[in-house]
């Protein structure tokens, strides 16, 4: 019998109301009124504030002729005392509808405020699957980055400030209502963001793929994902050109929809611990991990290599061990032409916390669907590799 | 290198993860639930709502229920027979309480609520062509559902209590003369005996002793004795009148001869119209049946007539006491030549306090009192007057006691 093939008799794909354009942010207004909407609880951040984009999500829904409040006492990778003191004012404000304007950091911020006002405590009440008993408000996301997938994912990951830990939350409730993706917006995403949220997609579509619970529905996904990535990376971190940006924003999409539906793996199980504990960017972890993982991962998925080469973007059909070589090397090639960082040191990651940072992975969800088994050593001598 | 293991697929924890039973929460249940809830708290406020509505409707004084602006907001089934006209909802407190003036903060009750205190006040009604009524008032503030303040207020009909009250005073008033002159009576009562008694004996000597009877000089003794033993029992006759009406009434109810107490009254009026010049005619019809009836009360009554009748006669005059049984009722009739009553005063003449006497010589009760007395053994009191030339009031008693 065929171990890699998922023994998974039946399968389901669920993904939110999707809407993707140029110019699309003036939507942002008549989603939450479709929504049921009368008062707007509008979640971003300073940075899209400089830009403009606030702004013109603010005239959107005050154009639908509804109430908006703003929220944008958030930073990067979302602290869990910012998330409460959201709700409390989504609350106080007395909003009815939640609206995120972001990248992962907004979203999740937004997914987790949408959590506590309809079920209340604290956002710790709800780690792990399924912990949610009540209905959240509507919510609409829109991604302003290339690559979380945050605006059609179950996931929502808020950093415990006391325990310096991710809380990975999941739960269908926490998917959005609409996810609006305007590539527009991403004009003003600077530099190493377009590089270290793309990979971040990258990522995403490879985990996805490799999932013992990925389904020809979500390797559709994956490998659209992988296409658009590896056509137009390096372009749009080099040229800016508006088509590559809007080709990322797109695979971001597919990346998000394929991991929804198939979950992850052994990256981003690391991934998580390692921003909890040093609030580094998700994007450039997942760039440091992800070739060590593949490395790791390839003896127990060669049938898919083949596949996957075709979605790195290679040209001839190649099989077997060549398949491996081809997809590492492709994956380094474009890492770096991106200017990705490659290596945990770079990034601030302590090699006496690598142990423990191995030991906390066991713990994460994202660990369940990786194709190869792993323990505790396994994880380490990964987290060595990509030291 | 490590052992290359496949992930063993944990097949129920995927399915928690992604399983088909994994979705997003439907408001669907939520709705249903809170329909259902509202349903319940619904019934919940109905029942409530006529509960207090019940309550309401039960109170038996008028309730009234004022917003912030002192309009009427509510009012229960009572008020319309009291004040139709006045408790109109969204009338002023103004109808009511001070229909001469805008605003009266310091007498009007509901003003006085709205500024937060909570006052008891009584107030009198009067209509031309009918009866006093007396009110007792309470209003005390409560709040709304916007938290101000608005009135409550109570409105008791206690005419029937104030009336028995000024009864009672009266009869106390009655009574401690009563009490005055049973003392001073007994006094009097034995010295009156002994000389009644010796002045029997003496006209009894006048009379067996021939040489007595016959002497010149002591020819005038007999009639003087004669006239010191009727003046003495007369002396005690007035004096058991007046013990009479030391009795209290408690308004028990016994066998009344009217003529006797209109005998007892006589009694005590007749000096004072022997002093003023003032004749009196009695015309007693002796085939009158007995009555039940409280005879003190009715005792309270023809004295109050009578002494009426006299002080409205200034100089010489007359009164006539009628008394005339026609089967059902017995009638007493004490008419007069005195000043009359004129037409504008008689419907207040029965209101308490009113008096045209001078300040101090008349509480204005006598009237009042009568009327109710009478009003409550199922009779009728009625007044004609002419001014000028004198009044009469006509007491109708039923035979049997309704």
């Amino acid at each position: 019998m065929d171990q890699s093939k998922t023994t998974l008799h039946h399968c389901k794909f669920e993904v939110p109301e999707i809407i993707f354009g140029r110019g699309l942010l003036n939507q942002i207004g008549s989603c939450a009124r479709r929504l049921g909407g009368h008062k707007v609880f509008l979640v971003s951040d300073q940075g899209l504030f400089s830009a403009g984009w606030v702004d013109r999500a603010l005239k959107s829904i005050m154009e639908a002729g509804l109430e908006v409040i703003y929220f944008d006492h958030i930073t990067p990778n979302p602290k869990d005392v910012e998330v409460e003191e959201g709700a409390l004012e989504y609350i106080r404000q007395g909003c009815d509808v939640i609206v995120g304007l972001g990248g992962g950091s907004a979203m999740d911020a937004a997914k987790g405020i949408a959590i506590l006002v309809s079920n209340g405590g604290r956002i710790r009440d709800y780690v792990g699957s399924d912990r949610i008993i009540r209905p959240l408000p509507p919510l609409v996301l829109c991604p302003t980055t290339c690559g979380t997938g945050s605006d059609v994912s179950q996931f929502a990951i808020i950093n415990d400030t006391e325990r310096r830990c991710k809380l990975t939350i999941m739960s269908r409730c926490v998917a959005p209502d609409i996810s609006l993706t305007d590539p527009d917006t991403l004009e003003t995403l600077p530099d190493e963001y377009v590089c270290t949220t793309a990979t971040d997609a990258l990522s995403h579509a490879m985990e996805a793929f490799f999932s013992v619970a990925s389904t020809s529905l979500t390797d559709v996904h994956a490998i659209k994902a992988l296409r658009l990535v590896s056509a137009s990376l390096v372009n749009a971190v080099r040229e800016r050109t508006p088509g590559d940006l809007e080709n990322l924003a797109r695979a971001s999409l597919h990346a998000g929809m394929a991991f929804s539906n198939s979950l992850l793996g052994i990256v981003h199980a690391l991934a998580h611990p390692i921003g909890g504990l040093y609030d580094a960017n998700h994007g450039s972890i997942n760039a440091v991990l992800l070739p060590e993982v593949i490395k790791y991962d390839i003896p127990v998925v060669t049938e898919k290599l083949p596949e996957l080469a075709w979605g790195l973007g290679h040209r001839t059909e190649v099989g077997g061990s060549e398949a491996s070589e081809v997809v590492q090397e492709v994956l380094d090639t474009m890492l770096d032409a991106a200017g990705a960082p490659r290596s945990l040191k770079s990034l601030g990651v302590k090699r006496q916390d690598l142990p423990d940072l191995a030991r906390r992975a066991l713990d994460d969800v994202c660990i369940v669907t990786s194709p190869r088994q792993a323990d505790e050593r396994d994880l380490l001598s990964i987290l060595e590799k990509a030291y | 290198m490590a052992e290359v293991k496949r992930t063993r697929i944990d097949e129920s924890n995927l399915e928690r993860l992604l399983g088909l039973d994994s979705s997003k929460i439907g408001f669907y249940a939520e709705v249903k639930q809170k329909i259902q809830e509202l349903e319940t708290a619904n019934l919940g406020l109905k029942s409530k709502s006529s509960e207090l509505q019940a309550v309401f409707d039960a109170i038996s004084d008028g309730v009234v229920v004022y917003d912030h602006h002192g309009n009427v907001q509510h009012r229960n089934h009572i008020c319309p027979r009291l004040f139709p006209a006045q408790t109109l909802v969204g009338r002023s407190c103004r109808a009511l309480f001070h229909p001469d003036t805008d605003h009266s903060p310091g007498q009007c009750p509901v003003e006085q609520a709205l500024a937060g205190e909570s006052t008891q006040i009584s107030f009198t009604t009067t209509h031309v062509g009918k009866e006093t009524r007396y009110f007792d008032v309470t209003a005390t503030p409560i709040d709304d559902h916007n938290g101000r303040t608005r009135a409550l207020v109570f409105l008791r009909d206690v005419t029937e209590k104030r009336l028995s009250e000024l009864q009672l005073m009266q009869a106390e008033k009655m009574s401690s003369i009563g009490m005055l002159a049973a003392g001073v009576a007994h006094e009097i009562n034995n010295p009156l005996n002994s000389v009644a008694g010796y002045a029997e004996a003496l006209l009894r000597r006048l009379r067996d002793t021939p040489e007595l009877t016959e002497d010149p000089r002591l020819a005038d003794f007999r009639k003087y004795l004669e006239v010191i033993i009727r003046e003495s029992y007369r002396c005690k006759g007035i004096i058991d009148s007046l013990l009479s009406f030391s009795r209290k009434s408690d308004g028990s109810v016994g066998d009344v001869d009217v003529n006797l107490l209109l005998r007892e009254v006589l009694q005590l009026v007749i000096h004072k119209s022997r002093f003023d010049r003032i004749e009196i005619q009695e015309s007693l019809d002796e085939g009158l049946p007995l009555i039940k009836g409280d005879a003190a009360g009715l005792r309270q009554v023809f004295l109050n007539l009578a002494m009426n009748a006299l002080q409205s006669i200034e100089g010489a005059g007359q009164v006539e006491i009628i008394t005339h049984c026609n089967g059902e009722s017995v009638s007493a009739t004490i008419s007069d030549t005195g000043c009359g009553i004129p037409p504008a005063m008689l419907d207040q003449i029965w209101d308490p306090f009113f008096t045209t006497k001078d300040v101090g010589k008349g509480l204005g009760l006598g009237l009042a009192v009568s009327y109710n007395i009478i009003k409550k053994h199922g009779g009728e009191i009625r007044v004609e007057s002419t001014e000028g030339k004198g009044s009469k009031f006509t007491v109708r008693l039923p035979i049997c006691q309704r």
